[in-house]
Formats: C-alpha cells, sequence, structure tokens
C-alpha cells in the first residue's frame, strides 16, 4: 500500500476547487447510477437533522410500517444467507446496532447447536417451517426464540422471510410452574418440620411393602411411635423447643432404622417406622425397643435439656399367617391400637399387637357412632353453620361456606370430624350430602351465595347431579349463586367422573371449587381437565405463612398456578391481620377465617355485599 | 543504548510504521430496506470484500430508513452507495455493485487485490 496511489490534494489548485470536483464526481456518480435503473431512493438534506429518504418505488411503504412494528423479531436473507434487511426488533433482541446486523450471515446469530436445524428450514429449496432456537445476543447470552421461515420470491431471487418470536417470558412462565409442581409434591408427600414421608406417602410405601411381601412370602413390621406428654412440652417450653424435640427424634428414628426402612411423621407427636422384608416379629421388636432407648436419651436444646419417653406399639403382618393385616390400614390400626395399649398402660414402653389381648375400642366406638349419625338424619339432628369468605382487596363477604354440624340428642354440638369418617365408611355420608344439597339450594334459592362440601362418595353420582337439576329447576334458583367445594383427594380419587361431574355442573351455571388445594396428588395435567374456578389454599400453608418462606413460597406458587388455569384462590384459615395482607399482597384473591367470622349458626338472613 | 538496541527500536518502529500503512479498508454501504438493488448491493459488495479484502475490511452497512441520522456527515444523494472511508481518499460508489472490477477501480483497490 505504500506504494499506491495516494490521492494527496493537488497544491498547485485551491481547497475549494478540489471540494468542488469531488462533489462534482460524487453527483456524477450518482446520475449514472439512477441512469441504469441501479438507485432504489433518494436522500435530501433540509433544514431538518436527519436526512429524509424517499423510495422510488413506495409500494412497500404500508408493509414496512407493519413489520417496523411487529413484536417480533423479522429478517430478509439472501440465498447465500446475509442478512439483507432486519427490522428494529431483531437488532432488540440480538442487542446490537441495526448496521451490526444487515449484512451478516443470519447463522453467526444463531446459537451453534441451532445452526443445522436452521439450515434445514431455511436451506436453498426447503425454505419453509418453524424450529426454537436460541439467538446470541451481544453480551453473549441465548435469547430462546421461536424461528418461522417461509420462502419470498423477488424478480427470480429466492430470498428468505424469517421471523423470530421471542420466548423469554413463555420459557420463565414454565419454569415457575415446573418449580411449583415439585415443591406441590414435596409438600404433598413430605412433612414440613422434619422432612419426613408424610401420612400420604407411607400409606403408599405400606401398600407396596404389602403387596412385595405377598409375593415374597416376607413379614412387615409396623411401629407406631407417641410421645408421652408431648403437649406440656410444647405448654412449658414453647413452640420451638416442640419443634427442636419433634426434630430431634426424627432425626435419631431415621438414625437407628435401616435405608431400606420408612420413617414417617402422621403429625402432632406421632411417628411411624415401616420395617418391610423381616424374617420374624422378633426383627421388629428389636427395632422398637432400640427406638426406645435412643428416645430416652436427654435432648440437648438451645436452654439446657429435655428428657421424654414415648409409647411404641407393634403390629407385624405376615402373609402365611391367616387373618394377619393386609392392608395399610388394618396395619395401621394394629400398630396405633398395640400404641394406645402402651400408653394406657401409663406410656414410656413398648406394646405388641395381639388379637387376644390388644383392647381395640375402635370396632365398639364405630357402633355407636353410626347409630348416633342414624338417629340425627332421622330426628333432623344435622346444622349448617355459615363462615363468611371476603374478597381481600375490599373486606366485603363475597359468599358463605357452609359446614355441616351433629347436634346429639343430649344437644351437644359435634363437629365433623368425629361423624364424617363414620359416616364415610358406613355408606350413610351419601345421605347426609344430600341433606347438605337441599338445605343449600333452600338458601342460594333465597340470593344467598353459598358454597357446599361433598364427600367423596357423592362427587360423580348421576343420582346426585339429577337432584341438584332438579331442585334448582323446582326452585327456580339462579345456579350462580352455588359453589361445589370438592377435596383434591376426592378429585383424584377417579379423576374420569370427577370431571364429568365438575363438567355438568358448571354447564348447569353452578361454580366449582377444589378444596384443600396442595395436600392431595393433583397433577397438573388433571388439574387442566377440571373445570375449576377456585383453588382453596389449605389452612396448613396458611397458618405461619408470615413465619415460613418455605409456605410463602408455596402460596406464591399456588397462585401462579391459579392465574396460569384462570382461576381465583381462596384462602382457608386466616386468623391475623398480618396474614391477609400478605395473602393480598402473594395476590390471592379471597380468604375467610375467624379474622373474618367463624362459623356460625345461620339466623335470619346472610349478610353478603352485591357483586360487581 | 548499545547500537543493537537501537536498531532494534527503529526496526520496531518502522514495522509500527508499516502496519499503519495497510491499515484495514473502512467501508459504509448506504441502503434502504431490502429492495432489489439494495439486496444486490449487500451480497456484490459482500463477495467482493471476501474475494479481495479478506482480513482487511470492516464493512458497515446502514438502511437509511431505518437509521436517517446516519446519513449525517456523508455527502449521500442516493441509496445503495458505497463510501470508503479508509484510506483516504474518501471515494463513493453509487448502484448495485454488480460490475465489480468498476467497484475496484472505483476504490483504489485494484492495486491491492489478489490475483483473482
Amino acid at each position: 500500500m505504500s506504494d499506491g496511489p495516494r490521492a494527496l490534494p493537488d497544491v498547485d489548485q485551491p481547497a475549494e476547487t478540489v471540494l468542488l470536483q469531488a462533489r462534482l464526481s460524487e453527483a456524477e456518480e450518482t446520475l449514472r447510477a439512477i441512469r441504469n435503473g441501479e438507485v432504489d431512493a433518494l436522500v435530501v438534506r433540509d433544514a431538518t437533522p436527519d436526512a429524509q429518504v424517499f423510495s422510488l418505488s413506495s409500494a412497500d411503504r404500508p408493509y414496512r410500517i407493519f413489520v417496523e412494528n411487529m413484536r417480533d423479531g423479522a429478517a430478509t436473507v439472501s440465498e447465500a444467507g446475509i442478512v439483507l434487511y432486519a427490522n428494529r426488533r431483531l437488532a432488540e433482541l440480538l442487542g446490537r446496532p441495526l448496521q451490526e446486523v444487515i449484512g451478516l450471515p443470519i447463522a453467526s446469530f444463531i446459537a451453534e447447536p441451532d445452526r443445522p436445524g436452521l439450515e434445514a428450514i431455511s436451506g436453498r429449496g426447503k425454505a419453509g417451517g418453524t424450529m426454537e432456537a436460541g439467538l446470541l445476543d451481544h453480551g453473549a447470552r441465548t435469547v430462546p426464540v421461536r424461528v418461522n421461515s417461509s420462502a419470498l420470491d423477488v424478480d427470480s431471487h429466492e430470498l428468505l422471510c424469517l421471523t423470530f418470536a421471542d420466548l423469554t417470558h413463555q420459557r420463565a412462565q414454565e419454569r415457575e410452574i415446573a418449580v411449583a409442581q415439585a415443591a406441590l409434591t414435596e409438600q404433598a408427600t413430605h412433612d414440613a418440620l422434619t422432612g419426613l414421608p408424610n401420612r400420604t406417602l407411607l400409606v403408599d410405601r405400606i401398600t407396596q411393602t404389602l403387596a412385595r411381601a405377598g409375593r415374597a412370602k416376607t413379614s412387615t413390621g409396623l411401629i407406631f411411635v407417641d410421645l408421652d406428654g408431648f403437649k406440656s412440652v410444647n405448654d412449658t417450653g414453647g413452640h420451638a423447643v416442640g419443634d427442636a424435640v419433634l426434630r430431634e427424634v426424627a432425626d435419631r428414628l431415621q438414625n437407628v432404622v435401616r435405608p431400606m426402612d420408612t420413617v414417617a411423621r402422621l403429625g402432632g407427636d406421632e411417628f411411624v417406622v415401616l420395617l418391610p422384608a423381616l424374617e420374624s416379629a422378633l426383627n421388629a421388636v428389636n427395632v422398637a425397643q432400640r427406638i426406645a432407648e435412643n428416645i430416652d436419651m436427654p435432648i440437648a436444646l438451645e436452654h439446657g435439656t429435655r428428657n421424654v419417653t414415648a409409647s411404641i406399639g407393634v403390629a407385624v403382618s405376615n402373609p402365611t399367617v391367616p387373618g394377619s393385616p393386609a392392608t395399610p390400614d388394618r396395619l395401621l390400626q394394629h400398630a396405633d391400637a398395640a400404641m394406645y395399649h402402651a400408653k394406657s398402660l401409663g406410656g414410656a414402653r413398648t406394646e405388641i399387637f395381639d388379637a387376644d389381648r390388644t383392647p381395640t375400642t375402635f370396632e365398639a366406638n364405630r357402633k355407636t357412632w353410626v347409630a348416633r349419625i342414624r338417629t340425627a338424619l332421622d330426628e333432623d339432628g344435622f346444622e349448617l353453620f355459615a363462615q363468611p369468605i371476603v374478597e381481600l382487596a375490599t373486606g366485603g363477604v363475597v359468599q358463605h361456606e357452609l359446614l355441616l354440624r351433629m347436634r346429639d340428642t343430649d344437644g351437644d354440638l359435634i363437629p365433623p370430624l368425629s361423624f364424617l369418617p363414620t359416616a364415610e365408611r358406613c355408606g350413610l355420608i351419601g345421605e347426609i350430602d344430600r341433606w347438605v344439597i337441599r338445605e343449600a339450594i333452600a338458601l342460594a334459592t333465597r340470593g344467598h351465595r353459598v358454597a357446599l362440601n361433598l364427600s367423596a362418595a357423592s362427587a360423580g353420582e348421576p343420582e346426585v347431579l339429577e337432584l341438584i337439576e332438579r331442585e334448582l329447576t323446582r326452585h327456580d334458583t339462579d345456579p350462580g349463586n352455588l359453589v361445589f367445594e370438592i377435596t383434591e383427594t376426592t378429585a383424584m380419587q377417579n379423576i374420569d367422573r370427577g370431571e364429568v361431574f365438575a363438567a355438568r355442573l358448571v354447564e348447569m351455571g353452578c361454580r366449582f371449587a377444589l378444596d384443600d388445594f396442595g395436600t392431595g396428588f393433583a397433577s397438573f395435567t388433571y388439574l387442566k381437565r377440571l373445570p375449576v374456578q377456585y383453588l382453596k389454599i389449605d389452612i396448613e400453608f396458611v397458618r405461619d405463612l408470615v413465619r415460613s418462606p418455605r409456605d410463602e413460597s408455596v402460596v406464591r406458587a399456588i397462585v401462579a398456578l391459579a392465574a396460569g388455569f384462570g382461576q381465583q384462590t381462596i384462602a382457608e384459615g386466616v386468623e391475623d391481620d398480618a396474614t391477609a395482607a400478605m395473602l393480598c399482597d402473594l395476590g390471592v384473591d379471597y380468604a375467610q377465617g375467624y379474622l373474618f367470622g367463624r362459623p356460625a349458626p345461620i339466623v335470619g338472613e346472610l349478610a353478603q355485599v352485591a357483586l360487581r | 543504548m548499545t547500537i543493537e538496541e537501537h536498531a532494534r527500536t527503529l526496526a520496531s518502529f518502522e514495522q509500527a510504521l508499516a502496519a499503519l500503512e495497510t491499515d484495514d479498508y473502512e467501508l459504509t454501504l448506504f441502503v434502504s430496506g431490502a429492495s432489489e438493488s439494495s439486496a444486490q448491493a449487500i451480497a456484490n459488495i459482500r463477495a467482493l470484500c471476501d474475494e479481495h479484502l479478506p482480513g482487511r475490511h470492516q464493512l458497515h452497512i446502514v438502511d437509511l430508513h431505518q437509521q436517517p441520522g446516519l446519513a449525517e456527515g456523508s455527502h449521500v444523494l442516493a441509496t445503495p452507495t458505497l463510501v470508503k472511508d479508509h484510506p483516504l481518499p474518501l471515494r463513493m460508489v453509487v448502484g448495485d455493485m454488480s460490475d465489480h472490477g468498476r467497484v475496484l477501480v472505483a476504490l483504489d483497490v485494484a492495486g491491492a487485490a489478489s490475483p483473482s
């Protein structure tokens, strides 16, 4: 280059002349190109800062504006893969100025692994198709996009039109839902305090173990551990001490057992240890003794130590012995009964279930409960209480949940947990449900918006649907006043029936809520199939919300999930302002709990705000 | 400073000077969207640079429809126009750049061109 021509200004000519000549030759060059038809736009400068560009053919103007304002990136690409045109959005996605995009190979902006895919939908003669790819932005980040390719014939040149839809937001949402699913699954199968499997997972493991034991003819041991006087630990030391004790006991239990065994926490101070593949019942007793010894050792706490003891019940299932417990329920009942026996003998001891010696008050109890429910049904002994559900943003009562109570012959009020399990087992629950439906529809007919709970037995019964339809028609009731609540567990028991049932209710104009959400095994695939309007967040996640980041993340996940499915959320068990405020912040729509009103007998009319 | 050191310094100075002399070509192509002429010009100038100035050029492409402000400071009257910003003197070529020979001459590249 050093010997190349360097056009230095001719010293003989004044500078103005040199400049003028340069301008003149530029003008001549431009005119030549115009004559040859090679020019596509003229640039005109006036007083405005930006030059004005006039296309010689402006037929494409509307499309240009359209493409420039697209939310997706767009480019035209030559046969050789060179970007001939790119809109501003694409430059934005790539994090570079336009002039660093135009004129470069499109492949240089696509993440290496995606280049063959791009070639497949944009190569010569095979243009057309869609793929997902990573766009390399200037900071070497990869932006996920959906690329759409289509061929474009311009004057016998085959060009390629590419559009790039940004998937960043969608990907973030997918990740959030995956995290939510993982959190809910963990929450549904594990105890939050100790991280141990909960009852749901335990029952699942017992079921599997018993099935394997039946084939392998091995024994299965179940040890029920209940701490003695744990209530006093909580009462004197506070919940923090109680929690520390429970965590320590959980650790000790796990240290005693084999890796194949399961230690679960049923709740409160109740633990269960499942021992698969035992050679004899004696093995289970040995483990129980080791457990007792370990629990007896002083527990070191922040302030001093604590001594606790446990009442331990052992039950064994042996498939070779007739009458041996063969279901999880049965085995749990035996271990439970043995534990109660140990407790009734003063605690701090281990009892082995023995059909002849262990008192099973359970059966006797059940008979009296059946009789009491029967009486209540015959003698109008059931009552509905109403608890207000408020809109968190406004505090207005939008509906009431109806809660069932039984009035005993002596006038005592009995909570549902005392009689519902028996009612379900004895087949009386259907009759109770039908009574509740009639009462609820009577309230709805008077213009009250009410939510009622249906049992698993009734949810999906064609007869129940008929009853609802008949009653609604007979009273000319606004079906929109009725919300049917079904627990997540119920809905999942028979998803097909649940789906048909819910769909039919919604078709009638009623609404549908999934109760105790987060405690069951709801898979998202199933959840999508149910026409649910409300997800009710279980009290389990609400009680300690203000103190528990874990609960907060679960609530956050449920809200995100509901939003994704177009559903609203109702929090249960709200007892203080701080929790209500936090729920509101997290985006929960409605709430119920002692803060807003306890379940109360229905006297006169229910106070509710008008719906907007 | 010994004689050898002196010679070395001088040599490196001359080397640096030579590097300055053979500085990369800086070209700007002003286009107007993806019109036929502009598309042709982009494709032609890229092919030309890859063949005659491999690794020794920087090509900026400016779409004046999208960035009319970038026309400021240039004397561009129409698109497509190619401007050679470096090495001096400033030169411009207007049109679709299909006549490679003419473009090379206009840009003073002919002397530096590899045999083709």
